[in-house]
């Protein structure tokens, strides 16, 4: 489903100074598979996921989700994507960003409907869904833009930190979704800080440190717990600096 | 997905309590036409409609500048533009969907400023008879659709600044001095290559030029005399006008597309 192939990605800061975001990124994700992203703050994996969605540009290497080239919009048809921290229009309530989204991808209204309120009432909206959204709570923020990210039904979803200011509860809620999309053969790719999820909901998991991709594997072929695992890559790797 | 995105963007327009406090500003101003219009002894109806062009102008003007260029840069800002464009849409089709958006927030703003100038200048002729003389009302809806022309062009190239600015402010600037520098480089080069202006160095005389050519001149849908003095329309000007706009909104946005295109939304 997902190939990166000996990607390299450089931030140009000013005119001298170049920060190296990733150093030949070899990696595969198959299809219906989870896959977990994880790796120290600053390692990569936003840019990871970002040159996946072609919202920026490898300096060199390829990319391709389902055979297409990721900076030919046709990769992206059955895409859907929780950015870190996500900021949705507030002006909107949650149904209509909701149903703003499903326009994006074309589904007709009558579909809409019926998706919208399956992910509202799944995700605990449904009595709110006719508030402005900027009177949601982070939380509640939060699922309104994972709902929209679902509400096209996509076979790749690409979650970036999807616990992020959520309560337990609304943990709960968000990994019993993601369960759900694994029992329903969807193709996950989750970058996560919290590696009990990880490892309860990936298939493979895949560790980066400083741009370059450490450790990759099968979560059942572990032989340490994944934080332990996590932090003898990131000893490894010599990164002595907390972000 | 055209249609979603420019809908979403004039909502995003209409419900911005910014647009509000402009409509009420312009009604304000229009009040103060008819307060004005009471201290003119003659020719009311020049005076008024003069007043109630320009009180429109300068809130469609408005909008752009702190409507349109906020929404632009609110969505580089925030990220919601990851929304469609982690999707299968061309980010061409992203920013020409903006676009289309805001034209409709100004074709909204500018029936209503015609409603209002309308309304205003019949209480005037109300209030003033002998004074007002006669206004062509379809000359001031024509001018109305000319201010509508200049301000599809100036949200187009505050849509090309902000994709090249550092900042909605720096945008702001460029936005304000192109329209600026485009109301009055018709003026200006009139002046410089009248009789009388040997005293005028070649360098400012070649500047005047430059700066006529590269810059839009927005004079060309400027019909406030016209309507104010009911004067003859030359269709075949207003139609090189109409054309002149829409070719250079066009071009502008197209390059826009090209930058938009290329940028790395980090």
């Amino acid at each position: 489903m997902i190939e990166f192939n000996d990607v390299h990605k450089t931030y140009r800061l000013d005119r001298q100074k170049k920060v190296t975001a990733l150093t030949s990124l070899t990696l595969s994700v198959s299809s219906q598979e989870v896959f977990g992203c994880i790796g120290p703050n600053g390692a990569g994996k936003s840019t990871t996921i970002k040159l996946l969605l072609d919202l920026i540009r490898p300096d060199s290497g390829s990319i391709t989700i389902n055979g297409h080239p990721a900076n030919n919009e046709a990769s992206r048809a059955r895409v859907g994507y929780l950015p870190e921290n996500p900021y949705i229009y507030d002006f909107l309530t949650a149904s209509e960003y909701l149903a703003y989204s499903g326009r994006l991808s074309g589904m007709s209204p009558a579909a809409i409907k019926l998706r919208s309120e399956e992910l509202l009432t799944k995700l605990k909206l449904d009595q709110a869904a006719k508030r402005r959204i900027s009177g949601y709570s982070k939380g509640m923020q939060q699922r309104t833009a994972i709902a929209a990210a679902l509400i096209h039904d996509p076979e790749l979803v690409v979650l970036d930190e999807p616990m992020s200011g959520l309560d337990p509860l609304g943990r709960k809620l968000i990994f019993d979704l993601i369960a759900e999309l694994k029992a329903g053969g969807k193709t996950v790719f989750i970058s996560s800080h919290v590696l009990t999820d990880i490892e309860r909901l990936c298939d493979r998991v895949g560790i980066i440190v400083q741009g370059s991709l450490r450790y990759q594997g099968g979560v059942s072929e572990l032989t340490l717990p994944l934080e332990e695992l996590f932090l003898q890559v990131v000893a490894e790797a010599g990164l002595s600096e907390v972000k | 997905m055209l249609r979603a995105i420019a809908w979403i963007t004039f909502l995003e327009g209409l419900r911005n309590k910014a647009v509000y406090g402009i409509s009420l500003l312009a009604g304000l101003m229009m009040t103060f036409t008819v307060a004005i219009s009471s201290m003119i002894m003659r020719d009311v109806g020049k005076v008024a409609t003069d007043f109630a062009l320009s009180s429109a102008t300068f809130a469609a003007l408005l909008v752009v500048l702190f409507v349109g260029i906020t929404i632009l840069a609110r969505d580089m800002e925030r990220k919601t533009v990851y929304l469609a464009l982690s999707r299968a849409v061309p980010r061409s089709r992203y920013l020409v969907g903006r676009f289309l958006g805001l034209a409709l927030l100004q074709s909204a703003l500018i029936l209503l400023l015609l409603v209002a100038s309308s309304a205003t200048l019949l209480l005037v002729k109300q209030l003033y008879p002998s004074f007002f003389g006669s206004v062509s009302l379809w000359l001031v809806c024509l001018a109305h659709l000319f201010i509508l022309q200049q301000m599809f062009l100036l949200t187009a190239l505050s849509m090309l600044f902000s994709l090249v600015a550092s900042s909605s402010f720096v945008t702001f600037l460029l936005t304000t001095l192109t329209w600026l520098i485009g109301s009055s480089t018709q003026e200006v080069k009139l002046l410089i290559e009248s009789a009388g202006t040997d005293n005028i160095s070649p360098a400012v005389k070649l500047l005047v030029q430059l700066a006529y050519y590269l810059f839009p001149n927005f004079a060309l849908f400027d019909l406030k005399a016209t309507a104010a003095h009911g004067l003859a329309i030359n269709t075949t000007s207003l139609g090189f006008s109409l054309l002149y706009g829409l070719g250079y909104s066009i071009a502008v946005l197209s390059v826009a597309v090209v930058l938009f295109r290329r940028r790395e939304l980090t």
